[in-house]
């Protein structure tokens, strides 16, 4: 049962993703409207998926998604999936159908690597008597972190989609990409605000974290490989933000640099957290 | 069956006549071109002449005139004879020249020339424009009534569903226009840009009408005549700054667009004033149109960071390649077309049983008028004239609900098909049969 689920959301996501990047490339309205379709059952499919997961499969409990390794995929991909219903409602929402066709196939991206997990019983490590979880802040600490991380995809969406505004403008054969994509203004001002979000938001996360280490082990650092990480992150997120803040670099190398920055950072992140095993939020 | 029996009340069939840019050449074209005053003249004459609904559209590429007649052969004729007099040409000089639709045929070709299929430049939106103006004229003149109403309004709905399902008219086909469209995929708010042009180019001073459109918030002429830079700074826009060649250096560095229309010899915006204009803009884009030939932007600027260079010859490329994408979309516009004609036709179709509801309707309402008012002479005379239109009401309900289901029924003939709809003449000759006024 959840592996015909699974089967069934994958190929619609993937579906979705193809059609989403058919809207921009093509001319055809049909191909929108199958996306606009397809997407939102793709997002039943997935939330069907979890649910069986939870409730009806052999690996079953909220425990599976909430600290199995394969959980920890769809709990991304669900983020991901609220961020995309996010910029829908909000003031972006005229270049939704430009963000689609990137988050879309990230969506599928993740799914399709849980693959190999999903009947892993590696669980996430939880070192005893660790007092930060018994902190009532941790979530708030996890919540602002991970905002300021989504908020950073965000940019990277943008700067993709300015490299590629960017690379049609100055092919200059056909306008029809042109068109559908929003200009490289609205594009650079959506990345400065998405990082400007991210830096904000990952900051507090941060801070709250130190105040955490601070009060329960008279420490700012305790020098774990999840700390580090977030450390590394802030670092490049702060980089760009002053980076784009002084307008002083030329944005298509800006936005190149985000965009590769992004990508290592996500392949430490997950990487990180599937192979190393102790100290970050890793799994056995 | 009542249609063109030439009676009142019948169904008028729909008919055309005119030529266009594919049937006649110019040089008799504008022997039929027809001013407002003209055609104001011809409708009130046609309309005397018993032609109730008429619409002429007269532009530089067509004249045809819609009509809807009970008598389509009289009303042909009529308006050959006005034609004749309009073009001083004999008839059979130039009818060869004429197209004349009737019935679906015409309906098809409103369509498509409302949805711009049928213009020179195909999907341009000038056409829609002027049938939307006859037709506001014909109206103003009251000259149009059911068919045509219903005919112009289903020709702009579907000309809009063309422009708005299809591609046909998103990819402009003028090098000015796209020079004007290319700046606003750069930049977001135009009216917060300021714009350069360098020389006094036809071409040139185009882009800067359309940029002037948008409300480019300032405009800098450069010319080495400041009477030519004056005179279109008085044509575009009174308030731009009319500087010399020797500024274009230091003016670069302040503007975000610049449009060079100059013939020079060398480069007159080299390299170095480009990086001087990057550099002083920081993070920001320029955006450059060199339509001069021999070109006057030395084209190593393309290669430059956060400078977009175009010239004559990408212009027109994607000019060229907008061409081929208008007409890769005709075909599936013809298809919107077709589905609305056939919307349309089965609408006009089933305007053939309207005779039949009117005349039921009205025997049923004239018998019912005619025994209240005999009973109400004679064995209702007792009643107040409350309790009296209490029994008006009532035998109005019995009337409506007695007729509901057989006019329900002559009312879905425009969604029957072909056969059914063979099938139900038939019926409605019987019910004609039935209700048929009889000595």
């Amino acid at each position: 049962m959840f592996t015909f689920v699974f089967i069934v959301t994958l190929v619609l996501f993937f579906m979705a993703s193809v059609f989403s990047v058919l809207t921009i490339i093509t001319d055809n309205e049909d191909h929108e409207i199958t996306t606009k379709f397809l997407f939102p059952v793709a997002v039943v499919s997935f939330i069907i998926l979890g649910i069986i997961r939870i409730f009806y499969s052999s690996e079953n409990g909220i425990d599976s998604i909430a600290s199995g390794i394969w959980g920890y995929f769809y709990l991304f991909s669900f983020t991901l999936i609220l961020v995309i219903l996010y910029l829908y409602f909000s003031k972006w929402k005229k270049q939704w159908k430009s963000f689609m066709i990137i988050m879309i196939p990230f969506i599928t991206f993740i799914l399709a690597i849980s693959i190999p997990f999903i009947n892993s019983p590696r669980k996430v490590i939880i070192e005893l008597n660790n007092r930060l979880l018994e902190n009532h802040v941790l979530p708030v600490h996890i919540f602002f972190t991970m905002l300021g991380e989504l908020f950073f995809f965000l940019s990277f969406v943008g700067s993709i989609l300015y490299l590629l505004m960017e690379w049609k403008l100055r092919k200059k054969t056909s306008m029809m990409l042109i068109y559908k994509l929003p200009n490289l203004e609205t594009i650079e001002r959506f990345n400065s605000w998405s990082i400007a979000r991210s830096f904000t938001l990952l900051t507090i996360g941060v801070i709250i974290g130190m105040v955490m280490a601070l009060w329960n082990y008279q420490t700012l650092f305790l020098g774990t490989a999840k700390e580090m990480h977030i450390y590394f992150s802030w670092a490049i997120i702060l980089a760009i933000y002053i980076v784009r803040k002084m307008k002083k670099v030329v944005s298509r190398k800006v936005n190149l640099v985000n965009a590769i920055l992004f990508i290592i950072i996500m392949f430490l992140f997950i990487f990180t957290n599937i192979y190393i095993t102790k100290g970050f939020h890793g799994y056995k | 069956m009542k249609r063109n029996n030439g009676e009142e009340g019948d169904i008028p069939e729909i008919g055309l006549i005119g030529m266009n840019h594919k049937t006649a050449p110019v040089d008799i074209r504008e022997r039929f071109s027809l001013s407002d005053e003209k055609i104001t003249k011809y409708m009130s004459w046609l309309h005397s002449q018993g032609v109730k609904e008429s619409v002429c559209v007269s532009t530089c590429n067509r004249v045809e005139i819609y009509f809807a007649s009970n008598n389509i052969p009289e009303t042909v004729e009529k308006i050959m004879s006005f034609l004749e007099e309009v073009s001083s040409m004999k008839r059979e000089d130039f009818e060869k020249l004429l197209y004349k639709k009737y019935s679906k045929d015409a309906i098809a070709h409103t369509l498509v020339v409302a949805s711009s299929l049928d213009s020179l430049v195909v999907g341009e939106d000038e056409i829609l424009g002027q049938m939307k103006e006859a037709y506001r004229k014909a109206c103003n003149e009251k000259r149009t009534g059911l068919i045509l109403n219903r005919l112009f309004h289903h020709a702009f709905k579907t000309a809009k569903r063309v422009r708005t399902e299809t591609e046909i008219a998103r990819n402009p086909l003028s090098v000015a226009y796209i020079a004007t469209e290319l700046a606003m995929r750069v930049f977001e708010d135009i009216s917060k840009r300021k714009a350069l042009l360098i020389g006094a180019g036809e071409m040139g001073e185009l882009i800067l009408k359309y940029l002037t459109k948008y409300s480019i918030s300032e405009i800098y002429i450069a010319n080495r005549s400041f009477h030519n830079a004056e005179r279109i700074a008085d044509e575009i826009n009174r308030n731009a700054h009319i500087v010399t060649l020797d500024d274009i250096k230091n003016i670069s560095a302040n503007v975000d667009i610049i449009i060079s229309s100059v013939s020079v010899k060398n480069y007159i915006i080299t390299p170095e004033i480009g990086k001087y204009a990057v550099k002083m803009k920081g993070d920001q884009p320029v955006f450059m149109i060199d339509i001069s030939i021999p070109r006057s932007i030395d084209p190593s600027l393309n290669n430059m960071d956060n400078i977009f260079l175009y010239n004559v010859d990408d212009l027109q490329s994607i000019a060229d390649e907008n061409l081929k994408n208008r007409l890769r979309e005709v075909e599936l516009a013809k298809i919107l077309v077709q589905s609305d004609v056939d919307d349309f036709y089965n609408w006009y179709e089933g305007l053939v049983v309207v005779p039949t509801i009117i005349s039921i309707q009205k025997q049923f309402e004239d018998i019912r008028l005619n025994e209240l008012s005999r009973y109400r002479r004679k064995r209702l005379k007792h009643l107040s004239d409350e309790d009296f239109r209490i029994i008006e009401d009532l035998t109005n309900q019995i009337m409506k609900k007695t007729l509901h289901n057989p006019i329900m029924y002559l009312r879905s003939f425009e969604s029957k098909s072909e056969a059914e709809k063979k099938a139900m003449i038939e019926h409605v000759k019987i019910i004609e049969e039935l209700f048929r006024k009889r000595a």
